[in-house]
């Protein structure tokens, strides 16, 4: 199996690894770099737990490999609280409204919100519940994950005051889905 | 304190990613292990041969049958809190239960496991085992295995694993008098947890002390303790076994699998940490599952709708091996008549070998299956009568003044069933006013002319929860003021490190922030019973309470010596002691845990610190109990089955939290939604898996979920010190009841649903054949 050297920027640090080909991004993230918080749940990209964000796209690490993810920049959920260890407004929003139980698929929720206010801020219920179908929950029955969502949506729509967002939104973020297209007219 | 929306203890770490699941636990020198699987339901191994995978680069070794004596252990046939009584059972027969074996009974069985490096080097491992195999006729079926001529699956054992029998009042009379009888089968599939956290295993020898290290997803971990203490012939204070941050369990995780006992045998062999998590693919094959059920039942009725008696017999599949008696189907027994009057009563229940996994408890374990055989009772003797369905349930309902109400049957701790302080005519009730039974039913008519459908169903559930035999807690104030509880229980999501602390901080006065709830190791408390059966609100909370008020005597004894006061002029309030009269004498808790560790009065306390351990030991298991409403719609073109309204109505008691209680049954809501729209563990007539993955096994999304009405109450009862019932299996119960009879009633009398989940083929069958202008309304004709 051939190695190959990448370079990641992941939480704001630069990390310099060799791995085999066939790595999964998300096995060189728990396994090498003991970034743990993200998790593997399925075999068949279902389940969004191992979700983080890689160049402010929201994207299942075991569905990528490692290899193609040089040179990238990757957010973790151990990049989402602030420096002071203050937990970051959808994470606080989570934990309000008891939107997580037993944790495992939280990690994935709460990058997939990161994408969903960044890219829909005035998400209404359906349109929330459509952008995290890619993440199953089977503990909370997604019934306070949604409301949490609306409540760091909220915060997040208080606090913007014209700022930029802190995700850049991508024109056509993912030209081939119809569902984006019907969002954004084009 | 108590039932406050407290701030979660447990949020911080699981939203910042420093939970620690045991797919996160990596030790110096670690090996990984991978499972060789059976791809047959029913197979001889005539030979594994390993040469190929021993040569792959990182593979360490592999091992099967014979390998090591340990291997030849039998799993434990009965597990946890799985038996605490012989109800109804007449006739059990367990096969044994090996780790490894030659003779293969279902697909994905272990066949051989690979040791290696690192998990890719232990999965080329796996497929480069060469296996050859002499491949025997396989039953998934429980009608086949039962016949009498069938193959079978354990050479020395009937397929007919276990027998049970139950009866109370003259069935046979009620049927010859009564006006009316019917005869149903009732079909529910079997069902898979899918926590999204699969099983794992990790275990580390410790040479120098002779003791063992596991951690483990499991929801049992004393009984983990205690199996492998046998397995490795060492003590059971030398095995301690972690089991703290679990990705959910619903009782999937409750049970005793081979890869438990593989994992530190070879840690120990091998003398280096091993690691192994489950794959989905390998849950899904593998893991235990509920359990197809069938329910033949022959009712007996009047023509006002009254029920006169209730024939069933039940059909369990519990798989290739029979790890819990017959729970389930006892269960089933139990709840099923939920809060309905059944004056007699005769049932009869076979457990049926079958190659599949081991049928063991899935969230609500058998009351699912109670809630829809009732419910669907119900309403065909609605269909029958021409009674509206809710008339039916009126007539039939155990009224506030029939209480305390003993059915007749006898709970599985052996105490008979008795329902008291509960009011199912007010669940009732509230569900009909709160859910606009009657405006909905005035709509259906109307739309109907328009050509729309719509339907209304309801379910009610009870829920025995709080099964002992018991559970404990010890409290103790440290020297820097915090308060450990330790617990012998573990959590797979239930919350447990906040509401305890409520129960805690309640009990002894002390600050909610300066509690540590401590459960999920075996070196916490000596002795615990595990998660599962809605049991541990119940049994470890009022441990809980009582350990607190304990430890709030012996403060309230040494404050008295130490702030030179009378006890009674003590007064205990946000961690710290002081005297009534005089708010200057004032001791905060750690100044109090300081003072008292030398002091010799506590010679007389049991010792330097201010600590209490105590068990509670329920009498029986406490009833919870719910109504659900459903309105569906359903698309004419796609049979598609839109929610118009959903309405949760339920008794569990005093909630402790009430976010985390509505979190539990929005949880198991959603479970038993797809219990009712797709979920189904299916087999092929070769045994072959038709569900072996997330693409193939309907869990539901967050799109597929309807907003979800909760209505709560609190019936109070007098069962326990804090006066709280269950809830972590009131969920599931009703809502594939609710949703199956809502779907009938807008389909209408040319089909009778009696089927979980509900097929769309037949949904999409009737509207085929049946535009709803030509439908007359179900519930109102
Ligand atoms: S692990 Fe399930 S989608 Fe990635
Ligand atoms: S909180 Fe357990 S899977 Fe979502």
């Amino acid at each position: 199996m051939s190695a190959h050297d990448i370079t990641l920027h992941i939480n704001g640090k630069r990390h310099d690894c060799r791995v085999e080909a066939r790595t999964l991004l998300v096995h060189l993230l728990r396994e090498k770099l003991g970034l743990t918080g993200t998790h593997v749940g399925c075999d068949t990209t279902q389940c969004g737990a191992c979700t983080i964000s890689l160049d402010d796209r929201a994207v299942k690490s075991c569905t990528i490999l490692a290899v193609q993810a040089d040179g990238c920049d990757i957010v973790t959920i151990e990049g989402m609280a602030g420096e002071n260890g203050e937990l970051h407004a959808i994470q606080e929003a989570f934990s309000l409204e008891h939107g997580l139980q037993c944790g495992f698929c939280t990690p994935g929720m709460v990058m997939s919100t990161r994408q969903l206010l960044a890219r829909y801020p005035d998400a209404e219920v359906d349109e929330i519940r459509h952008q995290l179908e890619g993440n199953i929950c089977r503990c909370t029955g997604y019934h306070n994950i949604i409301k949490a969502v609306q409540r760091a949506a909220a915060q997040a729509r208080s606090s913007a005051d014209g700022r930029e967002p802190a995700v850049t939104k991508h024109a056509a973020p993912y030209p081939t889905d119809l569902h984006q297209r019907r969002h954004h007219g084009s | 304190m108590i039932g406050e929306n407290v701030r979660r203890k447990e949020d911080a770490r699981f939203l910042t990613g420093r939970g620690r699941y045991v797919e996160d636990i990596q030790f110096p020198g670690m090996l990984y292990l991978g499972f060789v699987r059976s791809p047959h339901a029913h197979a001889n191994i005539r030979q594994v041969d390993p040469s190929a995978a021993r040569a792959i680069p990182g593979v360490v070794d592999v091992f099967w049958a014979g390998s090591l004596p340990e291997f030849d252990e039998t799993l434990p046939a009965i597990f946890g809190t799985a038996s605490t009584g012989p109800s109804y059972v007449d006739q059990l027969e367990l096969p044994p239960h090996p780790v490894f074996q030659k003779h293969i009974t279902y697909v994905g069985e272990q066949v051989a496991v690979v040791v290696a490096e690192s998990p890719y080097a232990a999965a080329d491992g796996v497929e480069a085992v060469k296996v050859d195999y002499e491949v025997l006729p396989a039953l998934t079926d429980w009608a086949q295995a039962m016949a009498p001529d069938a193959p079978r699956i354990h050479p020395e054992f009937s397929n007919r694993a276990a027998h049970l029998a139950h009866s109370y009042g003259d069935v046979d009379a009620a049927m010859s008098e009564a006006e009316m009888v019917i005869e149903r089968r009732y079909e529910t599939s079997s069902l898979k947890s899918v926590a999204i956290e699969g099983r794992g295993v990790a275990a580390r020898w410790d040479g120098n002390s002779g003791s063992m290290e596991i951690w483990s997803t499991t929801q049992m971990h004393y009984a983990v303790r205690d199996r492998l203490s046998q397995v490795l012939k060492i003590a059971p204070d030398n095995v301690r076994v972690i089991a703290r941050d679990i990705g959910g369990g619903f009782g999937l995780k409750g049970a005793f699998y081979p890869e438990d006992i593989v994992a530190p045998v070879l840690a120990r062999h091998l003398n280096r940490p091993v690691r192994w998590t489950e794959t989905r693919i390998e849950h899904m094959l593998s893991s235990n599952h509920s359990g197809r059920q069938t329910h033949d039942v022959k009712v007996a009725f009047e023509r006002d709708g009254r029920i006169r008696a209730l024939d069933l017999v039940l059909y369990k599949e519990i798989g290739a091996y029979c790890h819990f008696e017959m729970m389930l189907a006892s269960n089933t027994i139990n709840h099923l008549p939920t809060h309905y009057r059944i004056p007699a009563l005769r049932v009869e229940g076979w457990g049926i070998l079958t190659n599949t996994p081991t049928a063991s408890p899935y969230r609500g374990a058998g009351r699912q299956e109670a809630s829809f055989t009732m419910d669907r009772i119900l309403d065909a003797i609605a269909r029958e009568t021409g009674l509206d369905p809710l008339e039916v349930r009126r007539r039939n309902l155990v009224r506030r003044a029939d209480m305390p109400y003993r059915s007749g049957l006898i709970y599985r701790d052996g105490v008979p069933v008795c329902y008291d302080h509960l009011d199912f005519e007010r669940l009732l009730e509230t569900t009909v006013e709160k859910g606009d039974y009657a405006g909905w039913r005035k709509r259906q008519a109307e739309w109907r002319a328009q050509g729309r459908r719509i339907g209304i169903g309801i379910g009610s559930y009870v829920e025995a929860g709080g099964i002992g035999p018991c559970e404990g807690a010890s409290v103790a104030i440290q020297a820097n003021g915090r308060i450990a509880v330790k617990i012998g229980v573990n959590s797979q999501g239930q919350s447990h490190e906040t509401t305890l602390a409520q129960i805690c901080a309640k009990a002894l006065g002390a600050d909610y922030t300066e509690i540590d709830v401590l459960g999920g190791d075996t070196k916490m408390l000596r002795t615990g019973f595990g998660t599962g059966a809605s049991r541990v609100a119940v049994n470890t909370g009022n441990a809980v309470h009582l350990a607190s008020l304990s430890v709030r005597k012996k403060l309230v004894t040494m404050a008295a010596i130490l702030l030179k006061c009378e006890e009674g002029d003590i007064k205990i309030e946000s961690g710290a002691v002081y005297a009534r009269d005089n708010p200057q004498k004032i001791m905060r808790f750690g100044e109090m845990a300081l003072a008292c560790s030398r002091h010799p009065a506590m010679a007389s306390h049991g010792g330097p610190d201010l600590e209490a351990t105590e068990f509670f030991y329920p009498p029986t298991v406490v009833w919870s109990s719910g109504v659900n409403l459903a309105v569906v719609e359903l698309d004419a073109d796609s049979g598609r089955v839109d929610i118009l309204k959903y309405l949760f109505v339920h008794d569990s008691g005093e909630p402790l939290h009430p976010q985390v209680v509505e979190g539990q049954l929005s949880g198991g809501f959603a479970q038993g939604f797809g219990a009712a729209m797709g979920e189904r563990v299916a087999y092929a007539a070769d045994g072959q898996p038709l569900s072996a993955s997330l693409l193939d096994y309907y869990v539901p999304r967050a799109t597929d979920i309807p907003d979800v009405e909760y209505i709560h109450f609190a019936f109070p009862t007098p069962d326990n010190p804090l006066g709280i019932k269950a809830v972590g299996e009131s969920g599931p119960n009703a809502p594939p009841a609710t949703l199956a009879s809502a779907i009938n009633d807008a389909l209408g009398n040319d089909i009778e649903i009696t089927e979980l989940p509900v097929r769309w083929n037949h949904i999409v069958g009737v509207l085929r054949n049946a535009p709803a202008s030509r439908i007359n309304a179900g519930g109102m004709s």
